[in-house]
């Protein structure tokens, strides 16, 4: 009898802890649908993007976890679409607003991949810009590191982080090196923050990109030149209030081989939208990307591209963009595009 | 021809929602006798300026000087309370703190607030859990500890 009654005492107390684990749990999505007219080709796409969950669970006063995964379009998959693990953080708050995580992060680099991250419907435009389409950052990065937040009266930020630099997969390092990231940001007033922020790293294998899984790099080209040690820097300024919206930054990102030497590689953009109604805002995006001669790690397209659309945010969980690209890739190649979009929250 | 067709659409759905009657949800009328920033008995200090309290209501502090984890507890922003709370605490909109919230967590940098259709619920809710603090009608918070907004009980 008395072991019946621990037992029962102890599905008890199982059943209440889960009961006040699960309030604290919670599962939240996003979706995103579309179409893109091809301007110059005369050609209607109807596209589905991407379907986003992500989980929040606080298992203690100071442990938290944090898991984001992706269904997405993949060439390479046999139904053309492949679930993608984007982020688990493992958070714990060991002092004020100081925490240690460990996990797979969106690397702390830059204001849209620290902010944005695979919520369409945050984006203020319809995609990310170039300089993530492009791979010029590393998007995620798996490792530990340390994190503060809303310090002091500048409000002011940080992130620490070393990791499995490019090249890994999320299970091991490919090489003996790590990468190492850091990152600073201040909001000195409301909707105002100023960031800048370092990634170093040492490159001996593939570099897989996050848009298509096809590595830009291959090991017999990056074997060619020998080892890259990667460099690089970043700044961004993002001031986001009811009626104005203002967001720019860039980035440096140095290659260097013993054969070559630096490698160079200069990118940026600038977004602005205005609310004209409580629903609607007007926005326009340039980007520019530029690489140096003999770059070994990035595609070198230099490419320049304008956006401008209206941004309708029918409510908090639901934004309607329609926007038109124009696209120059390299010398030769011009696209243009008018783009619809969807997102929504769940 | 298409694209034209296309942008027309757009632009046709746009002006239908202008042109309908929106209103300005920050002319919304304030809740009788104010509002009240209700807490625990741990953690929270008695007093408090402004500037402190929209910052803690906002989640840009982790934890109370002796330790206590702050836990927010707010009235959904589709209840008065709560849409009175968004204007006059935050300075937003329903929608616009609603997007607010969803986005700090989104980006890991808060644990979600707890949202109530009762006041009655939300007061049990903050008066029971450790560190916690909310926004609740004046008239209604009486039993409950409050902190003092830059002198005063009501905001």
């Amino acid at each position: 009898m008395r072991v019946i009654g621990f037992i029962i005492f102890f599905c008890i107390a199982f059943l209440k802890v889960n009961a006040q684990l699960l309030e604290k749990t919670q599962i939240k999505g996003f979706i995103d649908i579309g179409s893109n007219y091809d301007i110059d080709k005369q050609k209607l796409n109807f596209q589905f993007g991407e379907q986003d969950l992500f989980i929040t669970s606080d298992l203690s006063s100071r442990i938290s976890f944090l898991g984001e995964s992706v269904l997405k379009y993949s060439p390479t998959s046999p139904t053309k679409f492949d679930f993608s693990l984007e982020r688990a953080v493992f958070k714990y708050n060991y002092f004020r607003n100081h925490n240690f995580f460990a996990g797979k992060v969106h690397t702390a680099l830059n204001y849209w991949n620290d902010t944005y991250h695979h919520g369409r419907l945050f984006f203020p435009t319809v995609g990310r810009p170039e300089i993530f389409n492009q791979n010029i950052i590393p998007l995620h990065t798996t490792g530990f590191g340390l994190s503060g937040q809303n310090l002091g009266n500048l409000k002011f930020g940080y992130t620490l982080m070393v990791g499995n630099g490019q090249g890994s997969t999320d299970l091991a390092d490919d090489n003996v090196y790590k990468c190492y990231v850091a990152a600073v940001n201040f909001r000195p007033l409301d909707g105002l923050r100023i960031g800048f922020s370092g990634y170093w790293d040492k490159i001996t294998g593939d570099v897989h990109t996050h848009i298509t899984g096809v590595p830009t790099v291959t090991s017999t080209v990056t074997h060619s030149v020998g080892l890259v040690t990667q460099q690089i820097y970043s700044g961004s300024i993002a001031y986001f209030k009811k009626q104005f919206e203002f967001l720019a930054e860039g980035s440096l990102a140095i290659n260097h081989t013993d054969s070559l030497g630096d490698k160079t590689t200069n990118a940026f953009y600038v977004y602005g939208g205005y609310r004209i109604k409580d629903l609607i805002v007007p926005y326009v995006r340039y980007d520019y990307i530029y690489y140096t001669n003999g770059e070994v790690v990035y595609t070198p397209v230099n490419t320049e591209a304008f956006a401008g659309g209206l941004r309708w945010e029918i409510n908090y969980l639901t934004v309607v963009k329609l926007e038109y690209q124009y696209k120059k890739s390299g010398p030769k190649t011009f696209t243009n595009n008018m783009l619809l979009q969807i997102a929504i929250g769940f | 021809m298409k694209i034209i067709n296309y942008i027309f659409i757009f632009v046709v759905s746009l002006m239908l929602t202008s042109f309908s009657p929106i209103e300005n949800e920050l002319d919304i009328p304030q809740i009788e006798g104010g509002l009240a920033v209700i807490v625990n008995s741990k953690g929270a200090p008695s007093e408090l300026p402004l500037s402190k309290v929209k910052s803690i209501l906002k989640g840009e502090q982790q934890r109370w000087k002796d330790g206590a984890k702050i836990t927010l507890a707010f009235m959904k922003t589709s209840t008065p309370v709560g849409e009175d709370m968004a204007k006059r605490v935050f300075g937003m909109t329903s929608k616009e703190l609603n997007k607010y919230f969803l986005a700090q967590v989104f980006q890991g940098k808060m644990s979600s607030p707890q949202f109530f259709d009762s006041e009655e619920d939300l007061l049990k809710y903050v008066k029971n859990n450790d560190g916690a603090i909310g926004v609740a009608s004046s008239k209604n918070a009486s039993g409950i500890n409050t902190i003092t907004v830059d002198g005063k009980k009501s905001i």
